[in-house]
């Protein structure tokens, strides 16, 4: 018996923990803990308080471990956001420096908006929007940028990181070179695609990127394209068929092309101008119902529709002789497109392509609405875009509002552009044919010999 | 010897059994011993890992919970009523066709934006929160729309917060005309004190004077008309919001004056009892009525300028051109006023004065109470009495602590009833109650009438001796014999 434990003791000693000590060590001390200690659930509580080591007391260890430092970075930006801004220290002298005054600048209810959309079930939902209201404001606010106004567009999502897209004007637009000779002109800033200047940033309250303006040749090449954004705005984004840019550029076509498509306002608040359909707002415009507004008749495009030459307005070669007419034929297609009226409602856009199986082909807007009872008062009702998902519009009696979060990419059968023919080798004049070439005369025969 | 005791000491603690673990240390270290000795691990031994494995093997002695969780009740109850809420209402199935009855057309009624006034409530972090706010709409839509109720207005009055359940109390207010809820089931009027008067008045706005109620004693001043003054609106309560609806009584002068003495929480039943002493004439239904006249006339506002009011029919009347103030300025008081009549100390909005008799001075004859006169209807909340120590009444709420944010919420909250607030954001405005239905005000109980007489002590008798009868003459007694 006594060889027994006496066994069993040696064993202990020899016995290893994971800690270092052998086993008959560590009870040891456990005991000598449990006993000084007197612990009250002293069973209960044997694991965490006696057999495992406190953790060491490290400043550096966070509450809530970042996955990286990217994304421990983008957290503080976002949370930046919140609060008074932090007073800058001048490193010299050890005094805050003064902030510059507040731009003045006019902005729609974001944070509203985004309970319009919370209440149709789409957007961002309201924290992100509540984030989005700051980031409107901080940028708006800022002195040195010189904004006008600003409206929170939407959310491209990439592959590797997203986009956040503010559309602003700006106190004083940017100058914007020619376009080279012989090419369709761009559209000035103020006109047409260039309205409006968007800014982008990877994270809301991170550092804002001003996109460049959008030229036609742009838009053209990115109708070819279906690609999906990384997330960094000088990424390569095609070489066949060749997009003339980087992702900026491309994003700022797409950001073209979506808005001009899915931005809207209820039918009646604006008023166009005949003659340079300019829009104008309507006084005695009244807000319809809030679940008449789920009808895509109800809605009409805000901004001017992008013809296939890439610009609002076609521009039209002048003739070579500018007192006789034209001959027939001198203007191509993409030239003498009409497109659609200014403001045109929603109902008359074309409906998307028939796929197998749908009885008819289906609409390219789908009605949102907020309460599955009619009776319900004060329901926020939209419309939402099948043809580049993910763009929403909503209304609650005067209060709309138009978002976009989504991909990028247009609902459409997307077939890549096949490659170019082969080249010829050579010219085919040059190939020699099958003709024999005249026989020459044979030499006369001579008087000679 | 002393390392002796110390071991016998040590041993005796570790062999303490627990209660909560079902074991001693001792017990467990001999376990988890014998589980190294028998498992002769190759590998270095985690104890805590042992440890715990050691645990999770034994058997446990303690009374194991039961399989089946015993369902609470009462949450249960909750859910299903607020499930209830969605869709449209159940209807009764006729038993001869098999097919649902055909529901009545839904009633027409006016109600403010009830997700705009939960939106501004939870931007400045009071009130119910949303989901409940959508569930209070919910609510306040069957109410409006029940064809047999056919209110003409609902308004969500608030949330009172009782010992073993809540309430929800709705405000409405009848069309002209209609029958006095006849679709919902009055609460049990108390034993003997509920004056006639309440069960015989039918709902029409006019109503009778304060002189209809032909029960009421000279002294007792009668309660105002249904449709005026503290009774303009009815009450309907539930427990659930979707649950079943109870309409409160209307209250009375006495009631509201009896509320004042006392300081208690409400139970959550309606048929509770409320106070012996000082007595309280009626029950719970009755008590929690007085209190809503109480907070409604002290609480109920509107941002200034919203209403105006109409010389002819003395009513409010919503101006066209208010100009909403952008939130912030919206959380200091005067940009708010009251839109309830002052309840005076009697006990009514309007003081009720006895007939005067003719040659009587008007001050000499009233009491105290007759010749009150109180603040204005649409008095500005600024003018509110401080607290002592020149405390305002209303403290500001905010949605933002940056002034620089566009578009934001601005309220006030009470420091006189706390848990009545109002705010607004953007145009859309409300003020709420959600509290206990006790006033932040110094209380002190009414102390015990004095000990009574145990008799009238003009009627003892007198330490003073009355006078001696004069003893008869002597001569007549001579005579008698």
């Amino acid at each position: 018996m006594a060889a027994d434990i006496g066994q069993a003791l040696a064993y202990l000693r020899k016995c290893k923990t994971t800690k270092g000590n052998s086993v008959y060590d560590e009870l040891a001390l456990a005991l000598a803990k449990v006993l000084e200690d007197r612990p009250v659930n002293a069973v209960e509580a044997l694991e965490t308080a006696v057999l495992s080591t406190p953790p060491a007391a490290s400043l550096t260890v966070p509450l809530v471990p970042a996955t990286s430092a990217a994304a421990a970075a983008k957290a503080v930006a976002t949370a930046a956001l919140f609060g008074e801004p932090a007073e800058v220290l001048d490193p010299e002298s050890g005094e805050p420096i003064e902030p510059d005054a507040p731009n003045d600048f006019e902005c729609e209810d974001v944070e509203g908006d985004g309970n319009l959309f919370d209440a149709l079930g789409v957007g961002l939902g309201r924290p992100e929007m509540q984030a989005a209201m700051l980031a409107v404001k901080k940028l708006g606010e800022d002195a040195k940028r010189g904004v006008a106004t600003v409206r929170f567009f939407g959310k491209f999502f990439g592959t590797q990181a997203d986009y956040y897209v503010f559309e602003t004007t700006l106190k004083d637009n940017p100058d914007m070179p020619e376009a080279p000779e012989g090419t369709v002109p761009y559209e000035p800033y103020g006109e047409g695609v260039n309205a409006y200047i968007y800014f982008v940033s990877n994270t809301l309250g991170g550092p804002l990127t001003q996109l460049p303006y959008v030229t036609p040749d742009q838009l053209k090449a990115s109708r070819l394209l279906h690609r999906f954004l990384t997330g960094r705005l000088d990424a390569p984004v095609s070489a066949y068929p060749a997009f003339p840019g980087k992702e900026a550029e491309y994003l700022r076509t797409l950001i073209a092309r979506i808005s001009s498509a899915t931005v809207c306002c209820p039918v009646g608040f604006f008023l166009a101008d005949e003659d340079s359909a300019e829009l104008s707002p309507n006084d005695e415009w009244e807000p319809l119902k809030g679940r008449e507004m789920g009808l895509p008749v109800n809605w009409a495009h805000r901004y001017p529709h992008i013809k296939d030459q890439g610009r609002t307005v076609t521009y039209k070669r002048d003739p070579p002789d500018e007192e006789e007419e034209p001959e027939k034929n001198f203007w191509t297609a993409e030239e003498m497109e009409e497109g659609p009226a200014p403001l045109s409602p929603l109902d008359q856009d074309n409906p998307l392509a028939l796929r197998d199986g749908d009885p008819v082909p289906p609409p390219a807007w789908s009605p949102l609405h907020a309460s599955a009872s009619v009776t319900t008062r004060n329901q926020v009702a939209g419309v939402r875009s099948n043809r580049w998902p993910g763009a929403v519009c909503a209304c609650a009696g005067r209060h709309f509002a138009s978002l976009y979060v989504g991909w990028g990419l247009k609902a459409v059968n997307f077939t890549p552009a096949p490659p170019p023919p082969p080249a010829a080798q050579w010219a085919e004049p040059l190939l020699e044919s099958n003709e024999l070439p005249p026989k020459p005369a044979p030499p006369e025969e001579d008087e000679d010999e | 010897m002393a390392a002796a005791d110390a071991v016998v000491q040590a041993l005796a603690y570790l062999q303490v059994h627990s209660a909560n673990d079902g074991t001693s240390m001792y017990d467990h270290l001999v376990k988890l011993v014998n589980k190294v000795l028998e498992d002769q691990p190759s590998k270095a031994v985690d104890l805590l890992e042992a440890s715990l494995l050691v645990k999770k093997s034994t058997f446990d002695a303690k009374e194991s919970s039961p399989l089946v969780p015993v369902p609470v009740v009462p949450d249960a109850t909750q859910t299903a009523a607020a499930v209830s809420l969605f869709g449209d209402p159940e209807l009764p199935i006729n038993r001869q066709t098999g097919e649902p009855y055909p529901a009545d057309p839904p009633n027409e009624f006016e109600c403010e934006n009830m997700s705009g006034a939960s939106m501004v409530l939870d931007c400045l972090g009071v009130g119910l929160g949303r989901e409940v706010g959508l569930n209070v709409a919910l609510a306040a839509k069957r109410i409006g729309e029940d064809p047999k109720l056919a209110v003409k207005s609902v308004r969500f009055f608030g949330k009172f917060m009782g010992l073993y359940a809540d309430y929800y109390v709705f405000e409405v207010a009848f069309k002209e005309g209609a029958k006095a809820a006849e679709g919902v089931a009055a609460a049990a009027p108390a034993a003997a004190d509920t004056p006639a008067a309440e069960g015989q008045a039918p709902a029409a706005a006019s109503g009778t004077g304060p002189a209809g109620s032909a029960s009421a004693a000279p002294e007792e001043v009668p309660p105002e008309a249904p449709g005026t003054g503290a009774n303009k609106f009815t009450y309907l309560v539930c427990s659930a919001l979707g649950g079943p609806l109870t309409r409160l009584p209307n209250v009375t002068p006495a009631q509201v004056k009896a509320s004042r003495r006392i300081k208690k929480l409400l139970t959550g039943r309606l048929t509770s009892h409320v106070s012996t002493y000082p007595a309280f004439p009626g029950n719970e239904a009755n008590y929690l009525r007085a209190l809503i006249a109480r907070i409604g006339a002290a609480t109920v506002v509107a941002p200034t300028d919203f209403y105006g009011l109409n010389d002819e029919t003395e009513e409010l009347e919503a101006a066209e051109d208010w100009e909403p103030p952008p939130g912030r300025e919206l959380a200091v008081p005067s940009a708010w006023v009251h839109v309830r009549p002052h309840l005076k100390s009697q006990g009514r909005c309007e003081v009720f004065k006895r007939e005067l008799p003719e040659d009587a001075d008007e001050d000499e004859f009233y009491n105290e109470d007759e010749l009150e006169e109180g603040p204005d209807l649409l008095a500005s909340l600024e003018e509110d009495a401080q607290l002592p120590g020149e405390q305002a009444a209303w403290t500001p709420l905010y949605s933002s602590s940056s002034e620089a944010v566009k578009k934001q919420a601005g309220g006030l909250r009470s420091l006189v009833w706390p848990g009545a607030v109002c705010g607004g954001r953007e145009g859309v405005w409300t003020c709420v109650y959600v509290g206990w239905g006790v006033k932040n005000a110094p209380f002190v109980p009414l102390p015990p009438p004095p000990v009574a007489a145990e008799f009238d002590w003009a009627a003892v008798e007198t330490q003073e001796l009355e006078l001696k009868p004069v003893p008869p003459p002597e001569d007549e007694e001579e005579a008698e014999d």
